[in-house]
C-alpha cells in the first residue's frame, strides 16, 4: 500500500449484496481514470460466502482496496463509521454497494476542488440490472432551499473528511437517510458547494430498490423527514416538516414563525381593468379583495402607488377593497414601473417589502407566511411565489437564463398540474431570479441594492433586481407554498425592447455563458428541461448547444 | 479661527411652525421620500456602473486571451512550412495535385 494519503476514499458498506453487483460496483472504482483513491469495504457481516470472496479477492489484486469484516451487522450508520475511521483520504466519496462510479467521477469532481470546496455533487442516473440506463437527473447549482425538501444531491456526493469529522459522522437513528442527515450538518458549516453538471453515478435499480418503488422503503422516507426537522431545529428555520404525500421523496414545510414582522405590500397600479371570469373586474380591487380576504398573515400593510390619471371613484373602490391598513400614494411622473415601485417602498414602513401587481389575486391563505419565513433568512434576498395563469396554467415557477443573457420563465405556459421535471415547481428552489410580479425582500436588502433600476421602466428591472441582489451575497428563493393568479401584461406592455436587453448585457454580461441552476445538459433553447437523447451507456446524444 | 456658535441643526426656515404642524410634517415627509429615492437611485447607479465596469474588464480580457492564443500564429505557421514533413508531404502530393487541377479545368 502506497503510504501516500489518497485524495478519494471510497466508502462502501457492504452487505449481503449480489456477486455481479458487487463485482460491478468495486470494478468501477478500479476503473477511475485517476489513480488517486482507495477503496474501503466494510462488510457488515454477510454470512454469503461470495460476499467474503468477492472481498477478500478485491482486497488481494489492488493494494488500495482495504477490506474490513465486522463480526456481525451494526447497521448502515456503524459501517459507515467505521470506514469513516479507517479512511486516510482528503475528501470521501459515498458510494453504496450495487451502484457504480463512472470512470471519470473521481476526476472530474477533482477538477473543481479548490481549497475552500468542502462538498462536491453530480448528475445520477439509474441502471438496472442489465445495465440500461434511465432517468438521468440533471441537477441544479447548489440550492439550499431545495435541498431542505428533497436530497436532491445524493450520489455522486463527496465530502471533506475533516469536515465530516467535525460534525461526528453518520448518526444513529437517521438509518435509510443516514446521508441526508450527514449532509446536512455538513453543508450548514461548508465553505463551498460545488456541483458538476454530469451523469458520474448510476445509481441500481432493483426489485429491492428504494428506487424502484416509493413505498419499498419507506423507512427512509421518514427518517428523511427527522433529518429535516433536526436540521430545522440547529438553524432556527421557522417551519415544521412533513411528507408530501402527492410526491413521494419529498418533503413540505409549514411555516412556524416566532414573530410576524410587518410585511408593505407595495401595489403599483394604473387603474386596469380585464375581464376575469367573463366579468370586467378593476383589477388593483379584485388584488386587495383577494389578499384582505384570504390572508391569515395580518401584520401587513398595503401601500397603493396610483397613477394620478386613475378616476377618483376607481380610488375610492380601490380603497373600500381594503381596510384601515391601506394607503393611497398618488403617483405623478411619467410611467416608470421601477419608480413607481420604489416611490410605494420609501413611502411605506415594513421590516419586509413585497411587491406586487394589480393584476394578480392571492389563492392560499398562507401566502405571506410562506414568503416571509424565507425573507427572513438571512442569507436569502429576495423571494417569488408561484404564479398561474387565470386559465390555470404555470405562469411562474422560478426565472432562468440561456446562454447570451436570455432570461425567462420556466414551464411557462405548461398545465397546472404538471408534474415538472423531478417536481422542481412544487419544491422551494434557488434561481437566478423570480419575478417581480410577487417578490419580497427585507428592506435592508432593498435599500442595499438600491432598489429597481428606473433605467429599465418597463421588462426587465426584477431580473436586474435578482442579479444585484445575487451580486451583493443573498441567494433568490422561489417558494410554492405562495401561490397566486396572475392575469400577466393587463397591467402594463409586455414587450422587450432592444435598448432594454442592451442595459442587461451591459451590466450583466458575465452570466452570458448560462444559468448555474439551469442544468446546461438540458437543451440550450428552452427553459423548459428538455432532455437530451441517452444512449445505453449513459452518454448524451446532444445538448443541444 | 473661531467658529460662529451653531444654534440650530436645521435651517430656522424650515422649523415646523405652532399652527401647522401637520403640514409641515408631511411637506417634511415628502422631502424625505424624495431623497431615499435619490439615494436608491444613486445606489443603483453605482452597482449598475460596477456591473458594466466588471463586463468591460471580463471582456478585454477575454480578447486579451483570444489574441495571446492567435499571437504565435504566424511563428507556428512558419513553422509548419518549413518543416521536413510539410515540404515531404507537398512533394508526395505533386502528382494527385496536378491530376485535380486537370479534371478540374476539364469541368
Amino acid at each position: 500500500m502506497s503510504s501516500a494519503a489518497p485524495r478519494f476514499s471510497v466508502v462502501t458498506p457492504v452487505y449481503e449484496t449480489p456477486a455481479f453487483l458487487l463485482e460491478e460496483c468495486i470494478a468501477s472504482v478500479e476503473g477511475q481514470t485517476t489513480p488517486d483513491w482507495e477503496l474501503l469495504l466494510i462488510d457488515d457481516g454477510s454470512t454469503a460466502p461470495h460476499v467474503h470472496a468477492i472481498l477478500d479477492a478485491a482486497a488481494a489484486r489492488d493494494a488500495r482496496i482495504r477490506v474490513v469484516k465486522r463480526a456481525q451487522n451494526g447497521g448502515i450508520v456503524a459501517a459507515s463509521n467505521d470506514a469513516v475511521a479507517l479512511a486516510r483520504g482528503e475528501f470521501l466519496a459515498l458510494l453504496d454497494h450495487d451502484d457504480l462510479l463512472h470512470p471519470d467521477a473521481l476526476a472530474a469532481c477533482g477538477d473543481v476542488i479548490a481549497h475552500d470546496v468542502d462538498y462536491v455533487y453530480s448528475d445520477s442516473d439509474l441502471i438496472d440490472e442489465d445495465g440500461n440506463h434511465s432517468e438521468a437527473f440533471y441537477k441544479p447549482g447548489w440550492s439550499p432551499d431545495r435541498f431542505r425538501c428533497q436530497m436532491y444531491t445524493n450520489h455522486l456526493g463527496i465530502l471533506r473528511r475533516s469536515l465530516v469529522e467535525r460534525v461526528g459522522g453518520f448518526r444513529a437513528g437517521f438509518e435509510g437517510s443516514q446521508d441526508f442527515d450527514l449532509v446536512f450538518r455538513c453543508v450548514e458549516q461548508a465553505r463551498r458547494v460545488v456541483h458538476v453538471p454530469r451523469v458520474l453515478y448510476h445509481w441500481r435499480i432493483t426489485e429491492q430498490s428504494v428506487n424502484a418503488s416509493p413505498e419499498a422503503k419507506p423507512y427512509a422516507w421518514i427518517a428523511g423527514r427527522r433529518a429535516i426537522a433536526a436540521h430545522l431545529e440547529r438553524t432556527g428555520f421557522e417551519a415544521t416538516v412533513e411528507e408530501d404525500m402527492a410526491i413521494p421523496g419529498l418533503y413540505r414545510l409549514r411555516p412556524a414563525l416566532r414573530e410576524t414582522p410587518m410585511v408593505s405590500i407595495v401595489i403599483p397600479t394604473g387603474g386596469g381593468r380585464k375581464e376575469v371570469a367573463g366579468e370586467v373586474v378593476l383589477l388593483a380591487e379584485r388584488c386587495i379583495a383577494s389578499i384582505t380576504g384570504l390572508s391569515t398573515y395580518q401584520d401587513f400593510e398595503i401601500v397603493l402607488v396610483v397613477d394620478d390619471h386613475v378616476d377618483g371613484d376607481d380610488v375610492q373602490r380601490m380603497v373600500d377593497a381594503g381596510d384601515e391598513r391601506l394607503r393611497v400614494i398618488p403617483y405623478r411622473r411619467p410611467f416608470n414601473f421601477s419608480d413607481k415601485c420604489n416611490v410605494g417602498v420609501v413611502h411605506s414602513r415594513g421590516e419586509h417589502v413585497l411587491l406586487l401587481n394589480d393584476d394578480t389575486d392571492v389563492l392560499t391563505h398562507d401566502w405571506l407566511e410562506h414568503l416571509v419565513m424565507y425573507s427572513r433568512v438571512d442569507e436569502i434576498g429576495a423571494v417569488g411565489a408561484r404564479l398561474h395563469f387565470g386559465d390555470g396554467r404555470l405562469q411562474h415557477v422560478g426565472l432562468g437564463a440561456l446562454p447570451g443573457i436570455a432570461f425567462g420563465h420556466f414551464y411557462r405556459g405548461f398545465p397546472g398540474d404538471h408534474p415538472t421535471y423531478y417536481g422542481m415547481a412544487d419544491l422551494p428552489g434557488n434561481f437566478l431570479g423570480v419575478t417581480g410580479a410577487c417578490l419580497m425582500s427585507r428592506r435592508e436588502v432593498y435599500d442595499e441594492v438600491g432598489g429597481l433600476c428606473t433605467d429599465l421602466p418597463g421588462a426587465y428591472n426584477d431580473v436586474d433586481y435578482c442579479l444585484k441582489v445575487l451580486d451583493a451575497g443573498y441567494r433568490i428563493t422561489y417558494s410554492p407554498g405562495a401561490r397566486l393568479r396572475h392575469h400577466e401584461s393587463a397591467s402594463r406592455v409586455a414587450e422587450v425592447q432592444q435598448w432594454e436587453r442592451d442595459t442587461l448585457e451591459r451590466r450583466w454580461w458575465r452570466w452570458r455563458e448560462g444559468d448555474p441552476y439551469y442544468n446546461r445538459n438540458f437543451r440550450q433553447d428552452s427553459l423548459d428541461f428538455v432532455r437530451p437523447r441517452m444512449l445505453r451507456d449513459g452518454s448524451v446524444v446532444s445538448n443541444g448547444r | 479661527m473661531a467658529q460662529p456658535a451653531r444654534t440650530s441643526a436645521v435651517d430656522p426656515s424650515e422649523r415646523p411652525t405652532v399652527e401647522e404642524p401637520a403640514a409641515t410634517i408631511a411637506a417634511l415627509e415628502d422631502r424625505l421620500a424624495e431623497r431615499e429615492l435619490e439615494v436608491l437611485r444613486l445606489r443603483d447607479l453605482l452597482i449598475g456602473a460596477e456591473a458594466e465596469l466588471g463586463t468591460l474588464a471580463g471582456t478585454i480580457l477575454s480578447l486579451r486571451r483570444e489574441l495571446e492564443a492567435i499571437g504565435d500564429l504566424p511563428d507556428r505557421y512558419n513553422a509548419v512550412m518549413g518543416s521536413t514533413t510539410w515540404k515531404a508531404m507537398w512533394a508526395v502530393m505533386t502528382p494527385y495535385r496536378k491530376v485535380r487541377e486537370r479534371v478540374g479545368a476539364a469541368r
